[in-house]
């Protein structure tokens, strides 16, 4: 594909000037660009610093305290008393269990079944680009419709998958109501809206691999099996860790699914982390706590990226 | 290789942009510790005219009949409302509450007036409102919208949970409810009544289900101002099962999680599991589409239905019980912001819509019931059918919900358990979890909400 | 990616070995894996659309049927036999939901507009210029990527309503103008056009300003346009920020004048969301259906150097 081939050539014609100092056209011009960079620069990053940094370190702040939304008379400073308080807490030890399971069930699932996608419509059969179109389009709908979509389509008794399963005479499913099938219908569920994203990625990768390497060894005799993965997977090794990366951060900020369908239930089984959040600032009255879960939430998902970068990446 | 070469470079600064990010943030943290403000004004009035802003949950009081009436009447007042619907309404409340502008006037739910009044959001109005008209109202309500010895809403409406029934359906069923008090069912008849009449197919699917899945909510079962009645009524009088929290509000135990709490929870499962008279998810509209012989809702659900046009005729028959007869009481009630810098006109607004003029209309417009009790006696819609079995369990049967700034906890830990249990949960262990979460929450200052 | 291009030129220069075997099988081959292609089809089709295609028929039924079609299972379920145009009129009427398409209208291009405008200049910077902790600062930026705005939620309200922003449309935008997103999208991009371009630029005397809007933008129109339509995605299917930031009917956005409205004893009209739902999402799928090649190539752009 022509952009990528051009974006290699870019990056290593222009990262080669990087690292080192100013390159010699640019020296004489070193006000001017500072200049500029403050007037880039500025307005995005006071932006920034008003609606996200200073709302995190409020967050932070918040999670040193004892306070009420109602009345700012509660507030009072308790350390790291909130902190402590999660190790004792069934639920949010239950929602940070839950909310890393969903994660794994959604990369696992959404992983394979990307690549799958995109290797099948990745071919130019006929109408391959409209059904890459089709997979696509729960991306872009909204997770309210999504979600208020798939209430529906699993309601035990006059839902579309039991009405389906029972057309097809197989047994009814429970689905939302029972705790061994709440999060893997989630799973399912999630799957059914994002995995058109990971194909897009996946066949974003899989177009940027020259075909000369797997004529190469076709040629060679290598069978199509061998071939994916001796070549193509290890080729797409970037596009993996991005999607890999990239699900796992939807899915541990899953929100509107427990919010809109579960309410975290049955037996707290779908109590994402989040929605715990939510509810402990807004229902039980906690927001300190809850900053504190906000915070361990924010470590949780650097955490778990910053490894899933250093194995995939590691991974040869 | 420029490949080899680049790959860990990259990894490298991705490692430390990761790292420097994370120390960066902490440091941005301890900044804004220093920096946190709060404070500002409510910006109002222009040339004599005061807006008063409300808060309300959509298609709560006070309707919008309401609020143009009172603006014909109060020509240099004007109203400006603000709604979200009840599923976000105390998120709103907590979150508007804590902004810089915070409404004038609140519509609150009424279990909630003791949290919103001990985190100081809404005033009380012994001050304001006529001794006459507080002798006016029910006891009941009274109690209901006093917290602390001060009286905090003038109502103005009130409203309770009877079963209505499917009238066609149960004829074919030959099943017919009792029609007064005295004569109520108990759950265990009113149980009988819904397997007799429920159908099922070859298969097991239900065409028509004893018990309509709740109106309330997204339609799972749980909520409290519904389950929580199967554990009080399970308790004789006086018992710490009846009252369902300790008089000082600050404990559950032994109360929730007591034997026949257990009994009543238990019997609510097998509703949902044993017996499977009623589906746990929502089936919309089952009862107006003739899909349910019976429906657990209030009284304004008479105009729902009536103006449904259902192809069936139908009825209201009281509560069932256990041990006691009980119904919740309260509804949605209006009251007045603690920081508002309107009171007079705020006043007059809900003098306005408390007036008795103003609480037969509703009745008449609405379906919900008044707050000044003579009018149950006197007003020829409260006296007949079905209104008149509201009007009695209210006054015969009708308990606050737990009493206790802490309601909105409780609310919400009780309706997760009891939707556990209905789908199959461990009665006793779900009800003591519930019960140690709770007593947590009920530890902390009231009013922390 | 190094070792297995090393793998396959060492493979490459041994004698190829003949694949005759391979030829053989193809044709049969060929007619099975055409059969299966079709078959997946089906089944993707199938998958994905039916949902949207009951959503859809739902919206045109009456009350009275919406549920009683669905099981068991036909053709009604996914035809409306009896169609009706009530549940649309209804929800322009009772849910204001004409206004709030305006509102959500206005926002949206809103935030796209100003988003663009702030991500250009800053990815200009951090690709053009050079100066002290770059990298860095990258990272400091793209680290509120990974922030749940939910969590947030208490502390910007907070910052909001003290800039007297709360109730007002600028309130549901500003707070993401400065988009990490849309930076992060522009700046693979800018980084893609070589410096040699820039250079020669300077060398004929062009300001920062000409060589960004002359030499720079009309390069990475595409990228633009992804950081574009993203942007109009995430802001026209917001939900709870708007929810929480907007409180008079009059500023209303869609996603939250149609999201099921409970209330209690009251029942929701479930014509009138499975509408809402088909009005809310019908804008986004005619703007992904026009302009989807630029969805598909910014993620190209942003996919393959993760």
């Amino acid at each position: 594909m022509a952009e990528a081939s051009s974006a290699d050539i870019g990056q290593a014609a222009g990262r080669r000037g990087l690292p080192g100092r100013p390159g010699r056209l640019l020296s004489g011009r070193r006000r001017d660009t500072a200049v500029t960079a403050v007037v880039c620069l500025v307005p995005f990053l006071v932006l920034l610093a008003i609606f996200q940094y200073f709302a995190i370190g409020l967050m932070i702040r918040n999670s040193l305290y004892s306070y009420s939304l109602l009345n700012s008379n509660f507030s009072k400073f308790v350390g790291f008393a909130n902190y402590t308080e999660i190790f004792h807490d069934h639920l949010a030890l239950q929602s940070i269990g839950v909310t890393l399971l969903f994660a794994l069930g959604v990369v696992v699932t959404q992983v394979p079944l990307g690549l799958g996608l995109a290797l099948l419509l990745n071919m130019r059969r006929r109408g391959a680009p409209l059904l890459r179109s089709i997979v696509f389009v729960p991306v872009v709908t909204s997770v309210v419709v999504v979600t208020t979509m798939w209430t529906f389509i699993y309601a035990p008794s006059s839902g579309l998958a039991n009405s389906t399963l029972h057309a097809l005479h197989l047994p009814e499913l429970k689905f939302l109501t029972t705790p061994h099938q709440a999060l893997p219908a989630l799973v399912i569920m999630t799957l059914w809206e994002e995995v058109g994203f990971s194909m897009m990625l996946f066949l974003a990768g899989l177009q940027s691999i020259p075909t000369e390497f797997e004529e190469a060894a076709a040629v060679d005799g290598a069978g199509p099996w061998s071939r994916f993965w001796k070549i193509v997977l290890p080729l797409l090794n970037r596009t993996t860790v991005l999607v890999v990366v990239v699900s796992t951060i939807f899915a541990l900020q899953a929100f509107t699914q427990s919010y809109i369908m579960t309410q975290g239930g049955p037996d707290g089984s779908t109590n994402f982390m989040v929605y715990n959040i939510y509810t402990d600032a807004f229902n039980l009255g906690n927001p300190g706590y809850a900053s504190a879960l906000s915070v361990v939430l924010l470590i949780i998902i650097i955490i778990v990226s910053a490894i899933q970068m250093r194995a995939l990446r590691g991974r040869r | 290789m420029k490949f080899r070469t680049s790959l860990p470079a990259t990894r490298r600064r991705r490692i430390k942009f990761l790292s420097g990010a994370f120390v960066s943030m902490l440091a941005i943290g301890g900044l804004a510790a220093c920096g946190s403000s709060g404070g500002g004004n409510s910006a109002q009035s222009s040339n004599g005219k005061v807006t008063l802003t409300l808060f309300q949950c959509q298609e709560c009081i006070p309707f919008p009949w309401q609020v143009s009436a009172f603006e014909k009447a109060y020509p240099k007042i004007h109203i400006n409302v603000e709604s979200v619907p009840f599923g976000q309404f105390y998120t709103k409340t907590a979150v508007l509450a804590a902004s810089s502008s915070p409404p004038d006037l609140y519509t609150v739910d009424q279990p909630t007036i003791a949290n919103l009044a001990a985190g100081q959001v809404i005033q009380p109005l012994d001050k304001y409102l006529s001794q006459s008209y507080v002798q006016s109202m029910s006891a009941a309500a009274r109690a209901d919208f006093t917290y602390q010895g001060k009286l905090y809403s003038p109502g103005p409406i009130d409203t309770a949970l009877a079963l209505y029934f499917n009238q066609t359906l149960l004829k074919k069923a030959g099943v017919t409810p009792p029609d007064s008090l005295a004569t109520a069912w108990t759950w265990p008849q009113a149980v009988a009544a819904m397997q007799k009449c429920q159908q099922v197919n070859s298969t097991g699917g239900h065409t028509v289900w004893g018990l309509a899945p709740t109106t309330f909510g997204n339609g799972t079962p749980g909520f409290d101002y519904i389950s929580n009645l199967f554990l009080r009524s399970s308790g004789p009088k006086g018992s710490k099962t009846f009252a369902s929290i300790s008089s000082d509000g600050k404990s559950v135990d032994g109360y929730l999680n007591s034997p026949q709490a257990v009994a009543g929870a238990t019997f609510y499962q097998n509703i949902f599991q044993k017996w499977k008279i009623s589906p746990t998810t929502g089936i919309p509209n089952a009862f107006l589409d003739g899909k349910a012989c019976f429906d657990m809702n209030t009284s304004n659900d008479i105009d729902t239905i009536n103006a449904a046009n259902v192809k069936f005729k139908w009825g209201v028959t009281a509560w069932p019980h256990f041990a006691t007869p009980i119904v919740h009481n309260g509804s949605t009630e209006i009251a007045i912001g603690a920081k508002t810098e309107h009171v007079a006109q705020a006043v007059q607004f809900v003098k306005f819509i408390s007036s008795p003029a103003e609480q037969q209309e509703m009745v008449t417009k609405t379906g919900y019931l008044p707050v000044i009790s003579s009018l149950y006696q006197t007003d020829h819609i409260l006296t007949t059918k079905p209104w008149n079995i509201f009007a009695s369990e209210l006054d015969q049967w009708g308990q606050p919900r737990p009493v206790t700034p802490h309601y909105l906890q409780y609310s919400q830990v009780v309706t997760n358990a009891m939707r556990d249990i209905a789908d199959g949960s461990s009665v006793s262990s779900r009800l003591s979890q519930a019960v140690q979460q709770l007593d947590q929450l009920l530890a902390q200052p009231a009013g922390a909400l | 990616m190094s070792r297995a291009m090393v793998t396959v030129t060492g493979r490459g220069a041994s004698p190829p070995r003949a694949g005759v075997a391979l030829v053989r099988r193809t044709r049969s081959a060929r007619a099975a894996r055409s059969t299966g292609y079709w078959l997946i089809s089906a089944a993707l089709v199938v998958i994905f659309l039916a949902p949207f295609l009951w959503i859809l028929a739902s919206s045109f039924k009456s009350q009275a049927h919406i549920f009683a079609d669905v099981s068991p299972l036909s053709v009604k379920t996914f035809i409306p036999t009896e169609p009706t145009m009530s549940n649309y009129s209804a929800a322009f009427t009772n849910e204001h939901v004409g206004r709030a398409l305006i509102n959500s209208l206005i926002v949206s291009v809103l935030q796209v507009a100003l988003t663009v405008l702030l991500a250009v200049p800053a990815a200009y910077a951090l690709t053009r210029l050079k100066f002290r902790l770059q990298g860095l600062m990258f990272g400091i930026i793209l680290v509120t990527f990974m922030i749940p705005a939910e969590a947030v939620v208490i502390p910007l309200f907070q910052i909001v309503s003290d800039l007297h922003l709360s109730n007002t449309l600028y309130g549901v935008f500003m707070p993401f103008i400065a988009s990490p997103f849309a930076l992060f999208l522009l700046r693979q991009a800018f980084r893609d056009i070589p410096l040699d371009l820039d250079e020669a630029a300077l060398i004929d005397g062009a300001s920062h300003w000409k060589i960004m809007t002359r030499v720079i933008v009309p390069n990475v129109r595409p990228a633009l346009a992804t950081a574009a339509l993203m942007t109009f995605l995430f802001s026209w299917n917001a939900f709870l920020w708007p929810l929480i930031v907007i409180q008079s009917q009059n500023n209303q956005l869609v996603q939250v004048a149609i999201a099921i409205n409970t209330v209690p004893g009251e029942l929701p009209n479930w014509g009138q969301v499975f509408s809402g739902a088909v009005i809310a999402t019908l804008p986004v799928l005619i703007l992904f259906i026009f302009l989807q090649r630029y969805f598909v190539r910014g993620i190209v752009a942003s996919g393959i150097k993760g």
